[in-house]
């Protein structure tokens, strides 16, 4: 009986450490709910698999800025690291190189430049708002310094990537960005809940010093978060390259906020400590939703996503507040 | 533009951690920014990458403003002159 009590309390309280995402879900439900009542067409497979197809990098870059996020630091270089990584394939596929070597080297390359930030941050004890900026400005200058032209991307291996379709259903077909998105997803809900690494992240957002003092490697785990954030980035890089078959240095310009609205959105503290990377790919999903609502209906400026969005963001932000409020009051009562 | 309005700031001798401010020297640095720009356009480099060259100088700045990366070079120049330096510290304690 008693036992059964607490149970059901404890369902109570994780309802309440879970209300954000729970919100976005309903959310993302609701809107869906709303296009296919209002647009036929609307509700079909199809619609949902291209939300996953056209928001694949964007997913993949909200994970890698979550894992930043909780650890109470921020790293704005994911957008044009995008551009980055798409200019350097572009230009060196265009030059006969090998697609399968490219992949590799943007990936080192970007796990190389991440870690340097985070060295920076955790060695010199830079605030992570600079540096990240900086090395934003550096990524975006490196790709106009390649070309500051288009170059699009006839490579066979790419291109058959990019037009491979796999079927899942009746007229319903993913692409191959969609599954690697989903792997990362998965990969960062179970790092973050079951290993080692995970916890120390959720322990440095919560207080830095206390999990030092707790004996935790604190300064190892900053930079491998931000190494994490700079793969992250690349892969949607990649995936971006892919989506486009091109390279250009403006582009994703400001995706950097998308990623963070993303996390905002999918229940993440911007002070770090709590959040689960589920949220962000809800987030990514509601942004998408509502691009497509405004695709459907057809008269509304494509900008009116981003008021949307905007919008979006300050209730999500003032609900937190509101749940972070509540919950130090209870703890002053119990102290 | 907000890295140009950062960078003024920054190299004006603001201090990134807070609290350490010149007012005039944030317009120094503004100067000092339009001046670097400037010499990119007028040396026949390229345009596209002044924007490099202002993430690195930001990136240096810090470095050289930040605690830890002074801690550590003092710390080189004590164990050079860890004998000589030893006996004077002695007597100031004394």
């Amino acid at each position: 009986m008693i036992k059964g009590l607490t149970n059901k309390k404890k369902i109570l309280k994780l309802n309440s450490s879970f209300i954000s995402i729970y919100a976005t879900i309903g959310l993302f439900i609701v809107l869906f709910l709303i296009g296919s009542v209002m647009f036929s067409g609307f509700f079909s497979g199809q619609v949902l698999a291209n939300l996953f197809i056209d928001n694949a990098y964007l997913i993949v870059l909200a994970i890698g800025q979550t894992f930043v996020i909780i650890t109470g630091g921020i790293d704005l270089s994911v957008g044009s690291m995008i551009a980055f990584i798409s200019m350097i394939t572009a230009s060196l596929l265009q030059n006969g190189v090998n697609p399968f070597l490219v992949m590799i080297f943007v990936l080192i390359v970007s796990i190389v430049f991440g870690t340097v930030q985070g060295i920076l941050v955790e060695k010199f004890d830079l605030h992570p708002w600079i540096v990240t900026l900086a090395g934003m400005f550096f990524a975006r200058g490196s790709s106009y310094v390649i070309s500051i032209n288009t170059i699009s991307i006839k490579n066979p291996v790419f291109t058959a990537i990019s037009g491979f379709r796999i079927p899942i259903g009746p007229g319903v077909a993913i692409s191959i960005n969609v599954i690697v998105s989903l792997i990362v997803a998965a990969v960062a809900i179970f790092v973050l809940k079951y290993t080692r690494f995970g916890r120390t992240v959720y322990a440095i957002g919560g207080n830095e010093n206390s999990a030092m003092l707790m004996g935790l490697n604190t300064g190892k785990v900053k930079i491998f978060v931000y190494t994490v954030s700079g793969f992250c980035s690349s892969l949607a890089g990649l995936l971006f390259t892919l989506y486009t078959l091109s390279g250009y240095g403006l582009h994703c310009l400001g995706t950097e906020m998308d990623a963070i609205a993303a996390c905002v959105i999918g229940g993440i503290l911007l002070t770090g400590g709590s959040g689960y990377p589920i949220g962000p790919v809800f987030g990514v999903l509601t942004m998408g939703i509502i691009q497509s609502l405004i695709m459907f209906q057809g008269n509304l400026n494509s900008w009116w996503t981003k008021i949307a969005i905007g919008m979006l963001l300050f209730i999500f932000i003032a609900l937190q507040r509101i749940i972070v409020i509540r919950e130090e009051k209870k703890k002053v009562v119990i102290s | 533009m907000e890295l140009d309005a950062i960078l003024a700031t920054v190299i004006g001798g603001t201090s990134m951690a807070g609290g350490r401010f010149y007012l005039g020297g944030t317009v120094v640095g503004a100067i000092f920014i339009q001046a670097l720009t400037t010499t990119i356009y007028s040396m026949g480099v390229a345009p596209e990458i002044t924007l490099v060259v202002k993430a690195i100088v930001v990136i240096i700045v810090c470095i050289i403003q930040s605690e830890e990366f002074r801690k550590m070079l003092v710390r080189k120049k004590s164990k050079n002159n860890t004998t000589k330096s030893k006996p004077e510290k002695e007597v100031a304690c004394v």
